[in-house]
């Protein structure tokens, strides 16, 4: 089980939250999310699958061909979706307690 | 588009046949959308990743096998070792030379060039201690420095003796091979501990008033002494293997085995490569069980394709 989350991680989990996605799909979900920050390379991607899937925080539901092309979707498992609330919540957290301390120094008000 | 097709399909010669055949149209056609989406360059890095990761699923080095995972807590352990490796050759071996009688400096104070190579070392773990998270790129620095160093060294200098240079590299191996998983800053020290008591255990494991142990200086008569004291050492190394093996804690004890691996191989590569010098018959036996070892843990990390009933169960078309 994942105890500690990097962020590449948390934007595929946060991009399967919204639903199931395959591989390209969730590669653009990442840049998405991140505003083109992250982008994650095709083997990285099935990287992350494979230790989130032997995690049990994703899984595959099932798969389909377009254009020619086999696409497999995954979407978080009820132990991802737990896992994903409690980093968004920790994240949200130390954001808040950011911000109010930003009040005091900057333009952050 | 063909071409490119061609292209992405030689990728997965990589894989083990298992997985390209699970996952190798799935792969293939995400390498085709990523083409089709992006700029050549960027499409390449794509087939590098591809490729790369073929390779560490053939040679099981993912973070999900018992392999991948011993390498994972070998790796900062690996490192610290070298560290203080580096550290004893340098008080037991290099500082004696500077005011011995019988040896003349090569570089600077030193015989050789080999406390440049101690300090990479050193400064190595200090990174690692502080961004855990670059130890690939640390270890990498390291043993390409400790490489070219030797080599320029072989023309220039006197170069520092090979088979101490070759345990140096071999301690950085864990963390360039291992799987990239995050690591966490309070993993450092555990870790670093553990690297510690290894050293500790196997330089007093075969100390003695005659000899102040296991890594006596390789310009003296150390050399002899870690084929000559290797065999407690195995039985120490082994015993301990066995101890975690039975516990249940395997990644331990492959983590054990390969932190090991340059003392088990040493101990008979270097008498073997020196005509007058015996090898210890346990010392074989150790390499022989070392082997097996390290063949069980490869085998078990093989690939192995998910069972059919998990595939069946999440297939989209039974709703």
């Amino acid at each position: 089980m994942i105890k500690e989350m990097r962020e590449p991680t948390f934007l595929v989990l946060a991009t399967l939250a919204e639903g199931k996605r395959h591989g390209y799909a969730i590669i653009q979900g990442v840049a998405a999310l991140s505003e083109g920050e992250v982008v994650i390379r095709a083997g990285t991607l099935y990287a992350m699958l494979d230790r989130l899937t032997f995690d049990g925080v994703i899984e595959s539901v099932g798969e389909e061909i377009v254009d020619g092309r086999l696409r497999r979707y995954y979407e978080l498992t009820s132990e991802g979706t737990t896992l994903l609330g409690e980093e968004s919540k920790r994240r949200v957290k130390v954001s808040n307690i950011a911000l109010r301390r930003l009040r005091f120094v900057g333009d952050f008000a | 588009m063909t071409h490119n097709l061609d292209r992405s399909r030689n990728l997965l010669r990589f894989y083990p046949k298992a997985y390209r055949e699970e996952r190798g149209e799935e792969i293939v056609a995400t390498l085709q959308d990523a083409a089709e989406a992006r700029v050549p360059r960027a499409s390449l890095s794509d087939q590098i990743s591809v490729a790369l990761y073929g390779v560490r699923v053939r040679l099981g080095l993912t973070s999900e096998t018992m392999f991948g995972k011993s390498l994972d807590i070998a790796a900062i352990p690996g490192l610290v070792m070298g560290a203080f490796f580096g550290m004893y050759l340098l008080i037991s071996g290099d500082l004696p030379v500077v005011n011995s009688k019988f040896f003349y400096p090569d570089f600077g104070p030193f015989l050789t060039v080999g406390p440049l190579f101690y300090l990479v070392w050193i400064l190595g773990v200090v990174v690692v201690f502080e961004w855990p998270q670059s130890r690939r790129r640390v270890a990498g620095v390291c043993m390409t420095l400790t490489i070219v160093g030797e080599l320029l060294a072989k023309l220039v200098h006197r170069n520092p003796n090979i088979w101490e240079i070759a345990i140096l590299v071999s301690l950085g191996l864990p963390s360039l091979l291992a799987p990239d998983v995050y690591v966490s800053r309070r993993r450092v020290l555990p870790s670093a501990c553990v690297g510690l008591a290894t050293f500790a255990t196997l330089f007093f494991v075969s100390g003695s008033s005659v000899n102040p142990g296991f890594f006596n200086s390789f310009y003296w008569s150390g050399t002899y002494e870690i084929a000559r004291r290797q065999p407690y050492v195995d039985v120490v190394l082994l015993a301990l293997f066995a101890l975690l093996w039975i516990t249940k804690r395997r990644e331990a004890a492959g983590a054990t085995l390969i932190l090991a691996s340059p003392w088990i191989i040493v101990g008979v590569a270097y008498p073997v490569s020196l005509k007058y010098l015996s090898v210890d018959a346990l010392n074989v036996v150790a390499l022989i069980a070392w082997a097996a070892g390290m063949t069980l843990i490869v085998t078990t990390s093989r690939y192995r394709p998910r069972p059919p009933a998990s595939i069946e169960l999440s297939a989209l078309n039974t709703g």
